[in-house]
């Protein structure tokens, strides 16, 4: 270990920064010079050791008389700045700052990191949770804007044709505006082209509530919004880039509309608000006189106006249904149902702002476990520095000066973590915006707002003064204990050692109700998607085949384009079956439909019945492979008059427990007396999951035959021999030969559309455990850092313990035992909170209790073994620890 | 009691100036207290001290960086001044005069 001749020792850094801070470099080499010389001779004269020693001293005293303001070429004293210069010692005190921190690499990217992410995590989500959630509608007086409902107690659904055409005749006062609308999908065609569009039809007043007004043309006139009206549409600039030439004046050209030509007579912006995202087509409603109460697919919004009170305008649209009521009172039965009103904004958020809110709650957990372990940093941080702050305060430094110096460090550690934090929120927000189309609405509005900068900046600001406020009070504890330059440790450090445990502890504490979170949402996952379908999903495809209403204008020319095309498609030779329905499980279907059993009518008053519908033909229950518990299906031609359906087991369990369905009647409801004619029940198969595959209802499903209720466009189902996709090409191939002008679309496997049911929930269990990872492995770097930290300060104990004849054993089990109790309360104490933190989350799990007990104790056992693993790691320093090396060096 | 009164090191760091011959920087200097006064002496002390001197008229300095051209080392010199010369006369004679008599009591005491 012996240095080559000519070395010398170097002043330590403490020294070193003082001696180079207040000579000039010349003159730092001068007297360095002169110094080495003398070490040289005293080398010479005694031993090398003694050399040392002495040389080392003549640094420190060197140092220290400068410090206490010994001068030495006239440089400045360090205890009394030259006025005036503030900025320059700011400038100074920031260059000390970051070279004292680029001395301790690994402390500062883990300190960095660990805010960084904290900073960037709830900077993401609070700008999520503001455009979303709290960031009124991008409409005029937005927060005045409603949305009319049918309401029923805690049932609520859509408004209908006949409450828009009361409400239109006759305005209520509390209402600025009103507006219908009415979403599908239509064939668009101009030209050759032809294009399978979702569309909404609105009435003239809509774009104008909304103040989207046409870049050109015009909005619809009163004259087109009523019966008899030129159709006309309004169409986006983005569908005239694509559908048209360029150049091409476009107001005023003609658009077939499922075959219908409409005139188009404006071109509205591309950014629209939430309520019409995606949608490109918007061809005039007509409002008419409808022949029926239902159906409930006519949304209606309004705005209020100034200063309305919101009890007098439900009152008015309570009036308003009462009057209408019995107009068409055999049409619909259900007295207690009136007209009401939602905010339009939750109606548009629908149930997102729970899961926002969850994620906001998991996020700001972690900004709490970043804290703590940045916090933990900055303790051990403060221990170290706790020896040079000691000699700069005893020195005569102020306490203000100290301040400003621990705050100069603070502040280049929060400006580093805030830059990582706003990468992580820009990246964040760029992959909210092209993942969470469709999953998020308002996902347009989704950006940095004046009101999330200035959240960045409060919790950038916040870290900062947290930061120097630990880093002070650990440091200040320290400051009159800790003089002596030539090292040894600091007696302050039990006090900080245990803090850093409690804060620790609290990361565990925290990271356990999360994990359980997760834990639960993977698992609702794990039973949802282990949940069946009802029927054999594999080689089963779908695909949506809309006839063109000019070609098919009537219900038999659609039948019979089926009947022949069907019996065409199961004679391929790579299909096995095919049938066509206006559902696709397990997707869940839009709504049921309410009906009237003859032989068990409702009293009147009483809510109607209602169950999952859907139309279907026979070889829909073929191609699913579905089970036929009793009587028969459809058969392929209607051979009388009555109309016929099938129902599933459920179905019967509900409506006749124990009994056969077999020949009852049934009416569809929303029908006048002689309106609806009677369905028989022929056939009761097994229950497929049509309500979504989470959904444990057991609603019962009503099956009505295609054959007497047509469709233009409906899903062709087909289960092809091996893989689902090798049949498509054959069956659009026959499809193309019958008519060249069928647009088919939308084809998706069962497994895709299962998959698509799910995205939601696994969107959201994916998150939840991203969060929930990251705080474990935030708090093991805690666990791990406490008692790196704490195995590095005790090292002579352990040293005695193992010097006693304890072994290393001894010394791993100690340390061993420190840590696991550091995680053990810290888990101990999760737990105990997470019963209150989960219970909200009920309403998204799946065939999994909060409380399952298989979830907590995964967690807690995985939860104590990795931090078993993290303490392990200094244990094993601790076990190593040669008592001799220790004891020679105190 | 004047303000150029000398302190205890400045007049021994004086007369050690003296005794290299009017010139020195603090190697020699050092080597010197300690040879007659058998006490180690701090190099640093030395350092400021000579700092101090200069700074009330008693040494100038020169850089001198011909004293070991092969190493480039440089050294700073330290010269007495006619006042620093006056005021350790002055010193020795008020010394001088106060020992006047006592020396062989002090001895036998």
């Amino acid at each position: 270990m012996s240095r080559p001749s000519g070395e010398h020792p170097r002043p330590g850094p403490l020294t070193g920064f003082i001696l180079r801070r207040r000579l000039d470099p010349p003159q730092w080499a001068r007297l360095s010079d002169e110094l080495v010389e003398m070490y040289e001779h005293r080398k010479a004269t005694t031993d090398r050791a003694t050399a040392d020693r002495w040389l080392r001293r003549e640094y420190r005293r060197l140092a220290l008389r400068l410090a206490a303001g010994a001068r030495l070429d006239g440089v400045p004293s360090p205890t009394r700045p030259p006025r005036g210069d503030g900025l320059a010692s700011l400038v100074q005190d920031l260059r000390h700052s970051l070279r004292g921190l680029s001395r301790v690499p690994m402390f500062t990217l883990a300190i960095v990191a660990t805010v960084g992410l904290g900073i960037g995590g709830t900077s993401l989500v609070f700008t999520i949770v503001h455009s979303v959630l709290i960031a009124p509608l991008p409409y005029p007086a937005g927060d005045r804007m409603v949305l009319l409902r049918t309401v029923d107690g805690e049932q609520m659904w859509s408004t209908s044709m006949a409450d828009a055409y009361a409400l239109f005749e006759t305005p209520p006062e509390s209402f600025e505006g009103l507006a219908v609308y009415s979403r599908g999908t239509s064939r668009i065609a101009q030209g050759t082209e032809v294009e399978l569009l979702r569309t909404k039809h609105v009435t003239p007043g809509y774009f104008p509530m909304l103040g989207h007004d046409p870049v050109s043309g015009r909005h619809f006139n009163e004259a087109e919004g009523r019966p008899g009206g030129a159709p006309a549409v309004l169409v986006t600039e983005g569908f005239r880039l694509r559908s048209f030439a360029a150049s091409t004046e476009v107001v005023g050209r003609s658009l077939l509309v499922d075959g219908e030509p409409h005139v188009i007579v404006g071109i509205l912006p591309d950014r629209l608000g939430p309520l019409d995202q995606g949608i490109e087509v918007f061809p005039v409603l007509v409002v008419n006189v409808p022949p029926r109460k239902g159906p409930f697919f006519y949304p209606m919004i309004g705005r209020l106006r100034e200063g309305a009170d919101p009890g007098t305008a439900r009152a008015q649209l309570a009036a308003v249904s009462e009057r209408i009521f019995p107009i068409w009172q055999d049409s619909f039965t259900q007295e207690s149902a009136v007209l009401g009103f939602v905010d339009l904004k939750d109606a548009v958020l629908g149930n997102v702002d729970r899961t926002l809110l969850m994620v906001f709650t998991a996020v700001a957990f972690l900004l709490v476990i970043a804290s703590a372990n940045a916090s933990s940093l900055l303790v051990a941080r403060g221990i170290t520095r706790a020896r040079e702050i000691g000699i700069r305060s005893a020195l005569g430094a102020s306490a203000g000066r100290v301040v400003r110096l621990l705050l100069a460090e603070a502040w280049v550690i929060a400006a580093a973590a805030g830059a990582m934090g706003l990468v992580v929120t820009m990246v964040g927000l760029e992959t909210v915006r092209r993942l969470g189309t469709g999953r998020l609405p308002r996902v347009d509005e989704v950006g940095l707002g004046p009101e999330a900068i200035a959240f960045f900046l409060l919790v950038t600001a916040g870290s900062w003064l947290m930061f120097g406020v630990v880093a002070g009070a650990s440091a200040a504890r320290s400051r009159t204990r800790a003089i002596s330059i030539g090292g040894g440790r600091t007696t302050a450090s039990r006090g900080m050692l245990i803090l850093r445990r409690t804060l620790a502890g609290t990361q565990f504490a925290v990271t356990i109700p999360l994990l359980v979170a997760a834990g639960l949402l993977v698992q609702s996952l794990r039973q949802v998607q282990n949940e069946s379908f009802g029927f054999d999903p594999e080689g089963v495809v779908s695909m949506l085949v809309t006839l063109p209403r000019e070609s098919y204008p009537n219900w038999p020319d659609v039948h019979a384009f089926w009947t022949s095309a069907l019996a065409e498609i199961e004679a391929l030779p790579a299909v096995v079956a095919a049938g066509v329905a206006d559902a696709r499980p397990p997707l869940p279907i839009d709504g049921g439909n309410n009906f009237v059993l003859e032989d068990r009518p409702v009293r009147p008053g009483d809510p109607p019945l209602t169950a999952p519908w859907i139309t279907a033909d026979a070889g829909f229950f073929r191609t699913l492979g579905l089970r036929i518990a009793e009587g028969r299906v459809f058969d392929p031609i209607p051979s009388d008059t009555m109309r016929h359906a099938v129902v599933d087991e459920s179905w019967v369990a509900r409506f006749y427990p124990g009994e056969s369905p077999l020949g009852r009647r049934f009416r569809s409801g929303g029908c006048t007396v002689d309106g609806c004619p009677w369905v028989e029940i022929v056939g009761v198969v097994q229950d497929v999951k049509t309500s979504g595959l989470d959904d444990t209802r057991k609603l019962g499903t009503i099956y009505y035959d295609f054959a007497r209720d047509s469709y233009s466009a409906i899903r062709l189902h087909v289960r092809a021999r091996g893989e689902a996709l090798s049949a498509v090409p054959s069956v659009r191939a026959v499809i193309r030969a019958r008519d060249e002008g069928i647009p088919v679309g939308e084809v998706r496997t069962v497994e895709d559309l299962a998959a698509e049911s799910l995205a939601g929930r696994r969107y959201t269990s994916t998150l939840v455990a991203l969060l929930a990872m990251t705080a474990l492995l935030l708090s093991i770097v805690g666990v791990y850092g406490v008692m790196a930290y704490y195995v590095r300060q005790h090292v002579r104990d352990i040293g005695i313990r193992i010097a006693l004849g304890g072994g290393p054993a001894s010394a791993l089990q100690m340390v061993l035992r420190r840590g696991m109790a550091v995680a053990g309360v810290g888990t101990i104490v999760g737990l105990l909170f997470t019963p209150w933190l989960t219970r909200p989350l009920s309403d998204l799990l799946y065939g999994v209790r909060p409380g399952d007990p298989l979830v907590l104790t995964a967690v807690t056992a995985s939860t104590l073994l990795v931090a078993f693993a993290a303490t392990v790691v200094p244990g094993w320093q601790a076990a190593r620890t040669d008592p001799a090396v220790t004891l020679r060096e105190e | 009691m004047g303000k150029n009164r000398l302190g205890e090191f400045e007049h021994r760091l004086l007369l050690a100036v003296l005794r290299l011959g009017g010139e020195a920087y603090s190697v020699p200097l050092v080597l010197e207290l300690e040879e007659r006064t058998g006490r180690e002496v701090s190099q640093s002390s030395v350092f400021i001290v000579l700092q101090r001197l200069e700074k009330k008229g008693l040494l100038t300095s020169r850089l001198d960086e011909q004293t070991k051209p092969e190493t480039g080392r440089v050294r700073r010199y330290f010269r007495l001044t006619p006042e620093a010369m006056r005021q350790l006369r002055e010193s020795r004679s008020d010394l001088m005069a106060l020992w006047e008599g006592i020396s062989t009591t002090l001895d036998e005491a």
